[in-house]
Parts: structure tokens; C-alpha cells; sequence
């Protein structure tokens, strides 16, 4: 068994406009509806991420965001555990995502630690 | 699997209404000129509640959680803009102190209560009459705008155009939502009801083409009727009236049309169509409104569809009754389409020859020109007292005049019955 980072990524530029609170309820329905379809495999449901932070790096130097007018962003991230990539890749198909126009970058984790 | 609360605890609507009440609670702290504030802050608080409750499941309070993000956004938000003006600044430190009674602390009744005020606000006189669903779909049922240009069977900018005007307006009035009074309030409610009915008549009516939009109009105004049944401040035989009204029509909503969208007139409806559920609360609600003294239009005209409704269930309609709700009815809210209902009533009650009495009294030479209906009606009443040819001529100029294909076909088949 491995373990695969989902990396949730959105394309501001494919986001139609602000959705209203019903649809806002839908696509978490979808989700919620995708998190029971991995069950198990799912072993750390991760965490969204927020827009705001800051770029550090050396001698100092602290930048805003992590974007300033980029277009796409890491909008959270999940932990899923299964025998191979392509396992792991077929789960990753059937998130509901790609239907606000984002997309997953699947990585797969070291395990190191 | 991580632990996650239950999804499922969130209900039907439950992001649409919450953004309602979240929009009402914070208009009443920052005034109705920050209304565009207090929608943006709420959007703002789904969207993240959306991001983080799509991956955890919604927290134990959702609507604790939505307040405290939304209430923040707007803060900051008046913080940046109030290096301009001290004034929004001593109300950002009010908005602050007021924290401590936020509905983190109380909850349901408190919301109910911000938006039973907001409804008062939006359904104002002020607000211009073609604004009035549209911003009341907007700000109290938390429909986008391309939502409500579907409802409304109407385009994105004449919507957009429509809400913009009406706040407008009621950003110059500064009506806040604490001065409303109990005698506002009881003096205003006739015009809440007429915008709630609009709601409940634009998915009532078989304009609307969509089932699912249809039901969801009607979800709305009957929502909005049980906020006014059940708040201390408008609660009464009026209220009660009213909900028992819109939830009789309610209750036949789905059995009105056929597999093919054509409309089935009240006979030929199917009681196990009928959502016996919200029958039964109307009857409840019904029995409520007239243990009070006050007898309103709405008391009328629940009491038609009350008596109507028996009938369906017994199997006999009791006419003598539906007349004397019309005699009520035309006395309490005259117009000449009551009156043409109440010759329908009239000539089942007493023969045909009566009913197009009746007719020949209404003054009804407006109505005549373009309302199918008083054809379609003259047409019927002929058809009882066995004037064919009359009848026929009357139901091919209703057929004309019909707004609608569905109405259309209704019409045909009456023509075809003759024949």
C-alpha cells in the first residue's frame, strides 16, 4: 500500500462566476457523496486551504499571497492509500472537481516518516 | 476515513435560507445602507464554508460557524472602508459590542425574527412594484439572479436591473430593520402578503414551465407564510389565514397537470396526486384562522379552497358554502374576477340560468376583452343551461384569447365536448 497526496487545484479562469448558495450546496452534497464512494481508502480527508498567506524566502524576503493574480491555486488537499498510481488515479477521476473547472494533482508520497 | 460530522444534517435549502437569515441578521446590525455589505459578507461565509465543510462535513452549529465568518468579513471590510469615515467606524465598534448576543449565542428564533423584519423592509410600498418579487426572491429566499431570471421566466439584466433599483431605493429610505414597529408591522402586512402571494402565483401558474421551479416558488412563499403564522408579531387569524390558503393550493400542485404539462381541471385531479400532508395542515391552519374575530380576503378565499377541498375528499361540494365565501369575498376585496368565480359558484349552487345572471351584472366590459377566462366561463355556463351554440361561440373566443398552449388544450377539449 501507498500513500497518494491529492492536491486539489481550481482555475479561476474557469470558474463561472460566484455560485449561488444552491448550487454551493450541491457541489458539497457531491463531495460528501465521492468522500463515502472512497471509504476507507481515504485515510486523512486533508483540508482546504485558504487564499490568504505568504511566499518566505531567503535573506528574508516575504512576499504576499500564494498568488498575486494567478489564475490557479491549491485549494486544499487529501490523503488516500491504495496499492498503486493507478488505483490511485482512478479515484481522483471521479471527484467531483472537475465540474467547477479545477482539477487533482495525485503525488505520490515517499513515506519516509 | 477521517471523522466527519454528518452531512446529512444539513437540510433541503439549507446554504439558500441560511444566507436569507444571514443577510437579514447583518443588515439589522449595520443598516439597510450596507445591504450590498451584508450580502457579500454572506457569500463570502458559503464559500468558505463550502471549501472546508466539503472536506470535514459541517460543524456541529452550521449557522453559529456562517455568522461568525460572515459578521468578521464585514468588519474588516467596514475597518478598511471607515479610514475615510469615523461614522462607520463608531458603528463598526457597535457591531463589535453586539457580538456578544450574536446567534452564536441564541439561535433559530433570534434569525426568524431578523428576517421576519427584512421581510417587511422588501416588501415596503416603497420598493417599485416590479422590483417586488424579485428583490423578495433575492434577499429572502437567497435565490441568484440567474435563479430568479428562471423563475420569473424573465433575462439576467431585466432582473439585475430590477434588484438594483429596488435597493436603491431602499438604501435612500433608511428603514433599518430595528425601528419597524409592532403597529408597522400590523399595518404592512396586507402588502407582505400580496408580495408573498406573487411569489406563490408565479409557480402556482402554469406560465412557469419548469415543475421543479414551480414547486420550489411555492416551497418559498409557503416558507415565508409560516414565518408570519408563527412570529409573535404577526402571528393571528390573518396569518393563519393566509398559510392555510397558500397550503390548500399547495397540497394540489402536482395534480393540476398531466404527464404532458396540460392543465386537468379540479374534477378530473386525482386525490392520490395530492400531497395529503400539507392538505391536512391547511385543514389545521384553517381551523386556527377562524377561531379569531377578524374575517380578512384571505379568510375568503381559504375558505373556497377549504370547501372545495371537503368536496374532492366527500365527494359532494357543498355550493351553498363556496357561494356564501364568494359573497365574502366580493365584499371584502371587490373585483370582477371574484365576481365571475362566484357566477360559477352561483350556477352550480342554483342552476345556470342564475350563474349567467350573475354575468350579465358584473361589470365586466374590460374583462372582456382580454381575459379568456370570462369567456371560457360564459362558455361553460351556456354549455349547463344547453345554449350550444352560444356556448361554442364563447369558448372559440376563449380559446383566442388564451395565454397559453395548456390553456389552449383546455379550452379545445371543452369545444370538443360540445360537439
Amino acid at each position: 500500500m501507498s500513500k497518494f497526496l491529492f492536491v486539489y487545484r481550481d482555475d479561476a479562469d474557469a470558474m463561472a462566476g460566484e455560485p449561488s448558495p444552491e448550487q454551493m450546496q450541491q457541489i458539497m452534497a457531491a463531495w460528501h457523496a465521492w468522500f463515502d464512494v472512497v471509504g476507507q481508502k481515504m485515510v486523512d480527508g486533508g483540508d482546504g486551504l485558504m487564499p490568504v498567506g505568504k511566499q518566505v524566502r531567503r535573506d528574508g524576503v516575504v512576499t504576499d499571497g500564494p498568488f498575486i493574480e494567478g489564475k490557479e491555486m491549491v485549494g486544499g488537499f487529501s490523503i488516500v492509500e491504495t496499492d498503486t498510481l493507478d488505483e490511485a488515479v482512478e479515484i481522483a477521476k471521479s471527484c467531483p472537481i472537475f465540474d467547477g473547472g479545477g482539477w487533482v494533482e495525485v503525488r505520490q508520497m515517499a513515506g519516509f516518516v | 476515513m477521517p471523522e466527519r460530522t454528518d452531512p446529512n444534517r444539513l437540510v433541503d435549502h439549507f446554504f439558500r435560507h441560511e444566507s436569507a437569515r444571514l443577510t437579514a441578521a447583518l443588515t439589522r446590525r449595520l443598516g439597510i445602507r450596507h445591504l450590498q455589505l451584508a450580502e457579500d459578507a454572506v457569500q463570502v461565509a458559503l464559500s468558505r464554508a463550502l471549501a472546508s465543510w466539503s472536506l470535514r462535513g459541517p460543524p456541529d452549529r452550521p449557522a453559529a460557524w456562517l455568522w461568525q465568518v460572515a459578521s468578521n468579513h464585514a468588519i474588516d471590510t467596514l475597518r478598511r472602508e471607515s479610514k475615510q469615515s469615523s461614522r462607520d467606524a463608531d458603528e463598526l465598534a457597535a457591531l463589535i459590542n453586539d457580538r456578544a448576543d450574536s446567534p452564536t449565542s441564541d439561535a433559530d428564533e433570534e434569525l426568524d425574527d431578523h428576517l421576519l423584519r427584512m421581510i417587511f423592509v422588501c416588501c415596503d410600498p416603497l420598493v417599485p412594484m416590479e422590483s417586488q418579487s424579485s428583490l423578495a426572491l433575492k434577499t429572502l429566499c437567497g435565490f441568484s439572479v440567474e435563479e430568479i431570471a428562471r423563475a420569473l421566466v424573465s433575462r439576467r439584466d431585466g432582473v439585475i436591473k430590477r434588484i438594483t433599483r429596488a435597493k436603491a431605493r431602499l438604501r435612500d429610505s433608511r428603514i433599518d430593520l430595528s425601528d419597524i414597529n409592532a403597529d408597522q408591522i400590523r399595518q404592512r402586512l396586507p402588502d407582505v402578503q400580496r408580495v408573498v402571494y406573487l411569489i406563490f402565483n408565479e409557480g402556482y401558474s402554469s406560465t412557469q414551465p419548469d415543475r421543479l421551479i414551480r414547486t420550489e416558488l411555492c416551497e418559498e412563499a409557503v416558507r415565508l407564510a409560516l414565518l408570519l403564522a408563527e412570529h409573535p408579531l404577526t402571528s393571528g387569524s390573518n396569518s393563519a389565514a393566509f398559510l392555510a390558503l397558500l397550503l390548500f393550493h399547495a397540497s394540489r400542485l402536482d395534480a393540476r397537470l398531466d404527464d404532458h404539462g396540460a392543465i386537468l381541471l379540479f374534477g378530473q385531479q386525482e386525490l392520490h396526486d395530492w400531497d395529503l400532508r400539507l392538505l391536512r395542515e391547511a385543514f389545521t391552519w384553517f381551523e386556527q384562522a377562524t377561531t379569531g374575530s377578524s374575517v380578512s380576503r384571505y379568510h375568503a378565499e381559504a375558505m373556497i379552497a377549504a370547501e372545495h377541498c371537503r368536496g374532492k375528499l366527500t365527494g359532494a361540494t357543498d355550493w351553498a358554502s363556496v357561494l356564501s365565501a364568494y359573497d365574502l369575498l366580493c365584499n371584502l376585496a371587490p373585483s370582477p374576477v371574484h365576481e365571475l368565480n362566484r357566477a360559477i359558484a352561483m350556477a352550480h349552487h342554483r342552476g345556470a340560468a342564475e350563474g349567467l345572471e350573475c354575468m350579465r351584472r358584473i361589470d365586466g366590459s374590460r374583462l372582456a376583452d382580454n381575459y379568456y377566462l370570462w369567456h371560457a366561463t360564459m362558455g361553460e355556463l351556456h354549455m349547463m343551461s344547453g345554449d350550444h351554440p352560444s356556448a361554442q361561440r364563447c369558448l372559440r373566443r376563449a380559446w383566442e384569447l388564451a395565454p397559453t398552449q395548456a390553456e389552449k388544450e383546455l379550452v379545445c377539449q371543452k369545444i370538443d365536448g360540445l360537439e
